[in-house]
C-alpha cells in the first residue's frame, strides 16, 4: 500500500467521518442541485435527478408492436409496465446501439434508454451555466471539472406525448421550460 | 690340353712307377739271392757235419783200436768224445737234408750205419776189457768192422757228393740271379734316365710356354691387379671420408631424434595435463549442466507462480468485478435513494444526505476498484511479461544446456582426442626412441664400416704392395722360366 493510496483512505476516513460531524446544510442543500451525468453516443451528458424516478441497469425490454418513433418497447419498473424510449433517438442523435441504463422520469410514467451512466453530482448554483450549444437545453453543468450539456427531460416527454420526435424541432424548443431551466430561475 | 701339374705329376707318376718296378725286381733279385745263399750255407754247414760224422767215426775207430792194442783208458778219450758228439751232430744234421728225400734216406742209412759201428765199438772195448786182449783181436780179425766202415764212408762219400752237386747247381742259380738283377738295375737304370730325360724336356717345354703365358698372364693380372688395388683405396679412403661425414650428420640427426624424442614426452605430458583439465573440464560441465537443470527448475518454479500469480489475478479480477457490481448496485441504490428523497421534499432531505454519503461511497469504492483492477492488470501485464521474459529466459536456458551439452560433448571429443594425441605422441616417443637407437647403431655400424674402409685402403695399400712384389716376382719367374726378360 503506498503513501497516496494511504493518503487517500485517510482522507475518505475523515470525509466520512466529517458527515456524521457537520450540522446539516440546509440552505446550500436548498441550492444544490443533483444531476446524472450519463454517455451518449459516446459525448456525456447530464440529466436532472428531480425529474427522474429512478435509476436501474437495462434489461431486455418486452417488445411492443407499435411505430412510434424511439420506442424500444415496454419496460417493468416496480411493479408498472412503461414504455420505453431510446433517449439518443429522441434527442435526435439516431438510435443507439447497446443501452444499458434506463432512466425512469418522473413527470410521466416512461423509461429512457442510454447507454452510458458517469455517476450523480451534487452541484452547486455556480456550477450550472447557460450555455447556447446545439444540445437544445440551452443550459450545461460543470461535473468534476468538464462541462455536460443538460437534458430537459419535460420537452422530451412532452414531444413523445405530442409525437414530435423530430431532432430538429426538439433542439429548436425554448429550453426555459425546463425544469432545471425553472430551478435555475 | 694337360697342365703343367698334370704333367709334373705324371712324369713323376713314371718315374715312381719305373723305380717301384725296379725296386721290386732288385728286391725279388736279391731276395732269391739270399734265399740261394742260405740255402748254400745249409749245404755248406751239410758237408762240414758229414766230413764230422766220419771224423768222429774214424776217431772213435782209432781210440777203440788203440785201447784194443793197448788197454789204456786214455785212447779212450776220442771215442768217448765222439759218443758224446755224435748224438749231437746227427740230430743238428738231420734238418739240413730235410728237403731232399735222398739225403734224408742215406743219412737214415749211415745213422744205422753209426750206430751199428759205436754198439760194435763199445762191444770190442767191452769184450777187451773182460777177456783181453786176444779175444778183442781176434773180433778185430774178423773185419767186420772194416766192412762197416767202408760201408759207411761209401754212404758219406755219396751224401758228401749229393751236397756237393747241390753246391754246384745252387751257385749256378746265384749266377742266373745276380745276372738278372745286374741286368735289372742296368736296364731299370737306362729306363729311368730316359724318362727322367723325356720328362725334363716336357716339363721344359711346358715350363717355358705355359708357365711363362701364365707368368705373363700374372703379370698383366699383378698390373691390373695394382691398378685395382690403388683405385680400391682411393675409394676406400673417399669412402672413409663420407663415412666420417655421414657419422657426423648421423651424430646431429641422432641429436635431433633424442630432441624430438624430449619433445614428444613433453608432448605426452602436456598431453596428459591436457587431459586432465579436460577431465576436470567435463565435471566443472557436469556441475554446471546440474546447475543450469537446477536453474531450469527454478525457473519452471517461477513460471507456475507466476502463471499462479496470473490466475490468482484473474481471480482478483473475477473479486474485482463482484466488488465493482456491488459498488455500481450501491451507486444505483444511492442514486435512486437520492431521488425518493428528492420526491420525499423536506422529510426526505436528511435521508438525501446520508444517500448521498452512500453515493460517495460507491464512488470511492468504484474508483477504488478501478485502481485496483489497473494495479490487477499491471500486475497482470508483469506477469505476462515476466512469464515470456521467464519463457525467453527457460529457452534461454534450454539453449544455454544445449550449448553446454555441445560443449561437454566438445569437451569429451576433445579428451578423446587429447587421448589419442597422447597416444600418438608416446608412439612418436617410442618410435623417435627407437630410431634413436637405430641411428646409433647405424653410427656404429658406419663407424665400423669407415674403419674397415681405412682397413680396406690399408689392405689395398698393401695388396697394391703385393700386386707389385708380384710383378716383380713373376718377372723374376718369367726370366727364370725363360732366360730372357720379356
Amino acid at each position: 500500500m503506498t503513501e497516496a493510496t494511504r493518503a487517500r483512505l485517510r482522507d475518505w476516513r475523515e470525509a466520512f467521518d466529517r458527515s456524521f460531524a457537520e450540522p446539516l446544510r440546509r440552505r446550500e442543500d436548498e441550492a444544490a442541485l443533483d444531476v446524472l451525468g450519463i454517455r451518449i453516443a459516446g459525448d456525456p451528458f447530464a440529466l436532472n435527478l428531480a425529474d427522474l424516478a429512478g435509476l436501474t441497469p437495462a434489461m431486455p425490454p418486452a417488445p411492443y408492436p407499435a411505430t412510434a418513433p424511439g420506442l424500444l418497447g415496454l419496460a417493468g419498473h416496480q411493479g408498472q409496465v412503461l414504455p420505453l424510449y431510446d433517449l439518443q433517438a429522441l434527442i435526435g442523435r439516431g438510435p443507439a446501439t447497446a443501452p444499458r441504463w434506463w432512466a425512469i422520469t418522473r413527470a410521466a410514467p416512461l423509461a429512457l434508454a442510454f447507454e452510458g451512466f458517469d455517476g450523480q453530482w451534487r452541484l452547486l448554483p455556480g456550477d450550472r451555466l447557460q450555455q447556447s450549444d446545439a444540445t437544445g437545453t440551452g443550459w450545461a453543468v460543470r461535473c468534476g471539472g468538464a462541462l455536460r450539456p443538460l437534458i430537459e427531460l419535460e420537452g422530451v416527454i412532452a414531444a413523445i406525448a405530442g409525437g414530435q420526435l423530430d431532432g430538429a424541432a426538439f433542439a429548436d424548443r425554448d429550453t426555459s421550460t425546463t425544469t432545471a431551466g425553472r430551478a435555475g430561475r | 690340353m694337360w697342365t703343367f701339374g698334370r704333367k709334373l705329376a705324371v712324369g713323376f707318376a713314371l718315374s715312381f712307377a719305373l723305380l717301384m718296378l725296379i725296386g721290386v725286381l732288385a728286391y725279388r733279385g736279391v731276395d732269391v739271392l739270399a734265399q740261394n745263399s742260405y740255402q748254400v750255407t745249409r749245404t755248406h754247414a751239410a758237408v762240414t757235419h758229414i766230413g764230422g760224422l766220419l771224423s768222429l767215426m774214424k776217431d772213435a775207430e782209432t781210440s777203440q783200436r788203440g785201447y784194443l792194442l793197448t788197454g789204456e783208458e786214455g785212447y779212450l778219450e776220442p771215442y768217448r768224445s765222439a759218443l758224446t758228439s755224435l748224438p749231437k751232430l746227427i740230430s743238428e744234421l738231420k734238418p739240413l737234408l730235410r728237403d731232399n728225400p735222398a739225403q734224408q734216406a742215406r743219412f737214415e742209412q749211415a745213422s744205422a750205419m753209426i750206430d751199428g759201428l759205436m754198439a760194435m765199438h763199445k762191444e770190442r772195448i767191452e769184450t777187451r776189457r773182460g777177456e783181453g786182449q786176444e779175444a778183442a783181436i781176434r773180433n778185430v780179425k774178423l773185419g767186420e768192422g772194416k766192412r762197416r766202415m767202408d760201408e759207411l764212408r761209401a754212404v758219406i762219400t755219396q751224401m758228401e757228393d749229393e751236397e756237393t752237386d747241390l753246391l754246384r747247381e745252387r751257385a749256378r742259380e746265384v749266377e742266373s740271379t745276380a745276372n738278372g738283377v745286374r741286368q735289372t738295375i742296368v736296364w731299370g737304370t737306362v729306363a729311368g734316365a730316359l724318362l727322367v730325360l723325356a720328362a725334363a724336356l716336357t716339363l721344359s717345354r711346358a715350363l717355358t710356354g705355359q708357365v711363362g703365358t701364365a707368368v705373363k698372364h700374372v703379370q698383366r693380372s699383378s698390373a691390373e691387379l695394382q691398378a685395382a688395388a690403388n683405385q680400391q683405396a682411393a675409394g676406400a679412403r673417399e669412402t672413409a671420408t663420407s663415412m666420417t661425414e655421414i657419422s657426423t650428420t648421423i651424430s646431429e640427426l641422432l641429436a635431433t631424434s633424442r630432441q624430438i624424442a624430449d619433445s614428444a614426452q613433453r608432448v605426452v605430458g602436456i598431453a596428459e595435463q591436457t587431459a586432465s583439465f579436460a577431465r576436470g573440464g567435463d565435471g566443472t560441465l557436469q556441475a554446471a549442466r546440474e546447475t543450469i537443470a537446477a536453474m531450469r527448475r527454478q525457473i519452471d518454479l517461477v513460471v507456475d507462480h507466476m502463471l499462479d500469480l496470473g490466475r490468482k489475478s484473474q481471480q482478483i479480477g473475477v473479486v474485482l468485478d463482484l466488488v465493482g457490481e456491488l459498488a455500481e448496485q450501491t451507486n444505483i441504490l444511492a442514486i435512486n435513494a437520492t431521488i425518493e428523497a428528492t420526491v420525499a421534499g423536506d422529510a426526505g432531505r436528511r435521508f438525501s444526505v446520508v444517500a448521498d454519503e452512500i453515493r460517495k461511497l460507491a464512488d470511492r469504492m468504484t474508483a477504488s476498484t478501478k485502481d485496483i483492477r489497473v494495479q490487477i492488470d499491471d500486475v497482470r501485464g508483469a506477469v505476462n511479461t515476466t512469464v515470456m521474459a521467464t519463457e525467453t529466459g527457460s529457452k534461454a536456458v534450454d539453449a544455454g544446456a544445449r550449448q553446454f551439452d555441445e560443449v561437454a560433448a566438445t569437451f569429451g571429443r576433445i579428451a578423446g582426442l587429447v587421448v589419442t594425441t597422447m597416444d600418438a605422441a608416446r608412439e612418436i616417443e617410442l618410435s623417435t626412441k627407437q630410431q634413436a637407437t637405430a641411428v646409433e647403431q647405424l653410427n656404429v655400424a658406419l663407424s665400423n664400416t669407415a674403419q674397415a674402409s681405412r682397413e680396406t685402403e690399408a689392405s689395398s695399400g698393401q695388396t697394391s704392395q703385393t700386386a707389385t712384389e708380384l710383378a716383380e716376382m713373376s718377372r723374376d719367374l718369367l726370366r727364370l722360366v725363360q732366360a730372357q726378360p720379356t
